[in-house]
């Protein structure tokens, strides 16, 4: 095969190949009010595992799969540092990164995601804003879904839009 | 092209190493035309990150490079531009190829095929008129027949078609691969699904492009063998392993009509919430195809059916919009 029949190949190929088949990465920020401690809210983040292992290589094995609890407990410190720069609320409602044991699982649409649980220092009645950092540049065309409580209220953050007011 | 095929193009556009691949050492802009290209399948959708870093290198040396370095790189921006539905930038990087009158050939097929996807027949007519100048006879004519067939006049294209693949059927060439689907696009539009079929390959399912396994349930769908949708596509599939989502809708679609379980509609369904939370504009097709045609609901269907027509009308955008339009409240 000689390099110009390569470049006829690429050229008829992708013509036979309009737009249709785009990957997107969407991650979900559940929002609650703390069920026995009303001074503090609940946070959850929905994450899908090969999306972690790109923010947050040191959670994953070299399969991008996360890490057993024991190895998971060695990295709490990253961890933490690692939340701690990607989520953020107003000054009043300082963020709480749970050790790191407190990642589960689950599967939605087929994915399988690792979900992030934390606290929020202020009752959930006084969040006005939240906030999702550098995520948008490390995963292409990620979507942060933030929901309080029953989909009460929700938002989508994004590369455009990295900030939501709370109404 | 199937996912093994672009791994090899990878390496073959990677490594300039004898068995008869050209032995002078490919460009940069080759390996960004190699990148979107092989970052167009589903699986490997990360090269196209890395395209975007070499296009931000390059981009600031463009006008030193020579003529035919800079006509590469714009017609493969192009490419990537046309891949993400940005149409009109495309074009833009389009007239930088032509400007630079080199790979003209290539950057006509482009032109043409947006004007397809706008349904823009005059244009996509005018582009393929320009090729004749730059490409082999049996290009132009597959070009221009595929606009003719748009236009409605099927019953002089498809025969046309069919014999200008009777003269060029090299199975390997992408120029026959290309015709193929053209003509299963045709032999579908005629009703002529068995026919489509053989275009497309049947029962070869899981080695074909993404591309053709839509149109091969969609034939199948028609033909209302449902069931045959459910054999090629096996179970239910482990998790992180979904098809594409213009596949699962249509898998869904047949389960429906069998009615023998929920898992594809389940997923189906938790695929679409997700992508109306996300709200895109772009790529709405398949929200509109499942709104249709696996939990029909006509405000839904003609919102996102509406949506999918601001950006793409071919065929089957057009037959969409009407069956959504056509559902009862």
């Amino acid at each position: 095969m000689n390099k110009f029949v390569v470049a006829t190949l690429l050229v008829l190929v992708f013509l036979t190949e309009p737009a249709q088949a785009h990957r997107f990465s969407t991650s979900f920020l559940q929002l609650d009010s703390g069920q026995d401690h009303p001074q503090e809210f609940d946070w959850s983040w929905r994450i899908v595992e090969h999306d972690l292992a790109v923010v947050a290589p040191f959670l994953v094995n070299n399969q991008k799969q996360l890490l057993p609890l024991a190895e998971l407990a060695a990295q709490q410190q990253s961890f933490a540092d690692f939340v701690a720069t990607r989520v953020s609320f107003n000054a009043e409602c300082s963020l709480e990164v749970l050790p790191v044991v407190q990642l589960t699982r689950e599967v939605y649409a087929g994915q399988e995601f690792v979900v992030i649980h934390g606290h929020g220092g202020c009752p959930l009645a006084l969040l006005k804003e939240v906030q999702v950092n550098k995520v948008f540049a490390e995963i292409k065309n990620h979507k942060v879904i933030i929901e309080i409580g029953d989909k009460e209220k929700h938002g989508v953050l994004s590369q455009a839009q990295t900030t939501w007011q709370v109404e | 092209m199937t996912k093994n095929g672009l791994r090899v193009l990878v390496l073959l556009v990677f490594t300039p190493l004898g068995c008869g691949v050209a032995a002078a050492p490919f460009s940069e802009a080759e390996r960004y035309a190699a990148y979107v290209t092989a970052g167009k399948d589903e699986t490997q959708h990360e090269l196209h990150d890395q395209a975007a870093e070499l296009w931000q290198q390059a981009k600031p040396e463009l006008a030193s490079l020579p003529s035919k370095e800079r006509a590469r790189w714009w017609l493969a921006h192009a490419d990537l531009l046309q891949f993400e539905h940005r149409f009109d930038e495309a074009l833009q990087a389009i007239d930088k190829v032509l400007k630079e009158q080199e790979l003209q050939e290539n950057a006509y097929l482009i032109q043409a095929r947006i004007a397809l996807t706008r349904h823009d027949l005059a244009a996509a007519n005018t582009a393929c008129q320009q090729l004749v100048d730059h490409a082999p006879m049996d290009v132009v004519a597959t070009c221009m027949l595929e606009v003719q067939g748009r236009a409605g006049e099927l019953a002089t294209s498809y025969p046309a078609l069919q014999r200008l693949h009777t003269r060029n059927q090299n199975p390997e060439s992408a120029l026959t691969k290309w015709r193929k689907q053209i003509l299963a696009e045709q032999a579908q539009l005629l009703e002529r699904y068995d026919e489509a079929l053989r275009w497309l390959g049947y029962p070869n399912y899981q080695q074909q492009a993404v591309v053709v396994q839509k149109q091969l349930l969609d034939v199948l769908l028609a033909m209302g063998r449902g069931n045959e949708v459910l054999e090629l596509t096996g179970k239910c599939p482990a998790v992180s392993k979904l098809p594409v989502d213009s596949l699962l809708v249509r898998i869904a679609h047949a389960e429906s009509l069998q009615n023998k379980q929920h898992c594809w509609r389940q997923v189906a369904q938790e695929r679409m919430q997700l992508r109306k939370l996300r709200a895109d504009e772009l790529h709405t097709s398949d929200l509109a195809y499942y709104f249709t045609y696996v939990q029909p609901d006509a405000e839904q269907a003609v919102h996102w059916a509406k949506l999918n027509s601001a950006v793409a009308r071919e065929p089957f955008d057009r037959a969409l919009l009407k069956a959504a339009q056509e559902i009862q409240p």
